[in-house]
């Protein structure tokens, strides 16, 4: 994209400064430093979608996904951050990759953009996850989870490339999807359509289509109960091993009727994520609730 | 941008009633083109299914259904060390977000003309993790499907194993 005027692109949120400045004074088994994750966080194999009968895996885990996640803590409570940068990529004029496409100009797909992550960290953040985390030598302690998002010209966690096409389309893009479907391909790319009525990126919509690929964008798969698909929702199993099987097609990984993030599940692969990084940090994890 | 020695190569052919089906494919291509991660023409290296009138009326319609998304139609299998072969199929992309296989309606303007279906390499990330997609032989499956259906019938897709090389980029002079 060229140098839009109306976003700032280049300014990292001082929040992650901070933490980035935090981080560079950890040490390992410390109660009261903050450490970091940046990259790929893999499947745990947790989160199972199911056939329709809902109790047989159809195969599909939580996929992989790319971000950070960086966990601070004063002793007692602390804060799990999960930043995310994404980076736009103007492809609304790329008729041959994606048919029924209709230019937009950089500039204009910048301010369109540039809605998006306050619609993710407004669904994200709604209900206010806490982790309750457990380990040998800190004892318990409550972190918030929070969620960052930000557009950057480069460096990406996901490169999403931008198509504006009425509603699905009729034809397949490049990929062999129909050309007006949204989707995140794992672990770090994705399609996002400016002309689905949901989209937060126009003034009108539901804002929840980016909402909902952000799930998909930390690692969570669809759960709708969809017979006809084959599809009878998805099975969670939690760090403290107690499991939910959700079959259920309001929420905002269902068919998005809900349009912020609500469920505890929601926040199951960030409690993963949390729990890898204070291991891989010299912690004990011996319980983790997602409250 | 580094190329791959793979010229497209007839691998199938096969008549659908009053149309004359054939398919061909490049079968030598390089991590970054079946990954969707190449620049340049995404449709370099790809499978092309071409239609053929053998009596069709011209401007008679007829749906086609094109493999797509991939996930409906397609496997693909690497050949490991033993000769045996390991099935790396995985959807990428939840069905609810490819949307469901349509046919679409197409007619033949003349006699003679061919109608080509092109599908790029790329797709093939849809279907298989990118880890999977390293150098070696492959074999890709495509399953049998309602390919074409007129007034007087409908007809499947004969189905088809295309072995497939992914090599190492070969830099350019």
């Amino acid at each position: 994209m060229c140098n839009p005027s109306t976003v700032d692109y280049s300014a990292e949120p001082a929040e992650i400064t901070q933490l980035r400045n935090q981080v560079a004074n950890a040490r390992s088994g410390c109660c009261t430093c903050a450490f970091k994750k940046s990259g790929r966080f893999n499947s745990t194999g947790k989160i199972q979608q199911l056939r329709a009968d809902g109790v047989t895996p159809n195969g599909q885990n939580d996929s992989p996904w790319t971000g950070e996640v960086f966990v601070a803590s004063d002793g007692t409570a602390g804060t799990v951050t999960v930043f995310h940068r994404l980076k736009a990529v103007n492809k609304t004029s790329d008729t041959t990759s994606y048919p029924e496409t209709t230019a937009v100009s950089d500039a204009d797909l910048a301010t369109m953009v540039a809605k998006i992550p306050p619609a993710i960290e407004r669904a994200w953040n709604a209900k206010g996850w806490k982790l309750k985390i457990t380990d040998a030598k800190c004892g318990e302690r409550l972190f918030d989870v929070k969620f960052i998002v930000r557009m950057v010209e480069t460096g990406g966690h996901y490169t999403l490339n931008f198509v504006n096409v009425p509603g699905m389309g009729t034809a397949n893009d490049v990929a062999g999807v129909s050309s007006g479907r949204s989707y995140i391909l794992p672990p770090d790319r994705g399609k996002f359509n400016l002309g689905d009525s949901r989209t937060a990126t126009d003034s009108a919509g539901d804002e929840c289509l980016e909402p909902h690929e952000f799930g998909h964008m930390i690692g969570l798969k669809d759960e709708y109960r969809d017979v006809p698909m084959d599809r009878g929702g998805v099975k969670y199993e939690f760090p403290d091993k107690s499991t939910e099987t959700a079959a259920v097609n309001a929420e905002l990984m269902g068919s998005m009727t809900v349009k912020t993030a609500q469920p505890n599940r929601y926040c199951v692969t960030i409690a993963y994520a949390a729990i890898a990084v204070l291991e891989a940090n010299g912690c004990a994890v011996t319980d983790c609730v997602i409250q | 941008m580094t190329t791959a020695p793979a010229p497209l190569q007839l691998a199938h052919g096969f008549d659908c009633g009053p149309v004359r089906v054939d398919l061909a494919y490049t079968p030598v291509t390089d991590p970054a083109h079946v990954s969707g991660r190449a620049d340049g023409d995404p449709f370099r290296y790809r499978f092309e299914i071409r239609l053929t009138s053998r009596s069709l009326p011209d401007g008679a319609t007829f749906d086609y259904q094109s493999p797509q998304p991939l996930q409906f139609f397609f496997s693909v299998l690497r050949r490991l060390a033993d000769g045996s072969l390991l099935d790396v199929t995985a959807p990428q992309i939840d069905a609810h977000h490819t949307g469901r296989p349509r046919p679409r309606k197409m007619s033949f303007a003349r006699a003679g003309e061919t109608l080509t279906d092109r599908i790029s390499y790329f797709a093939l990330a849809t279907i298989v993790p990118d880890e999977e997609l390293v150098p070696g032989e492959y074999l890709v499956r495509i399953a049998s499907f309602e390919l074409l259906r007129t007034d007087d019938g409908a007809w499947q897709f004969v189905p088809v194993e295309l072995p497939l090389t992914i090599i190492d980029p070969v830099p350019e002079d």
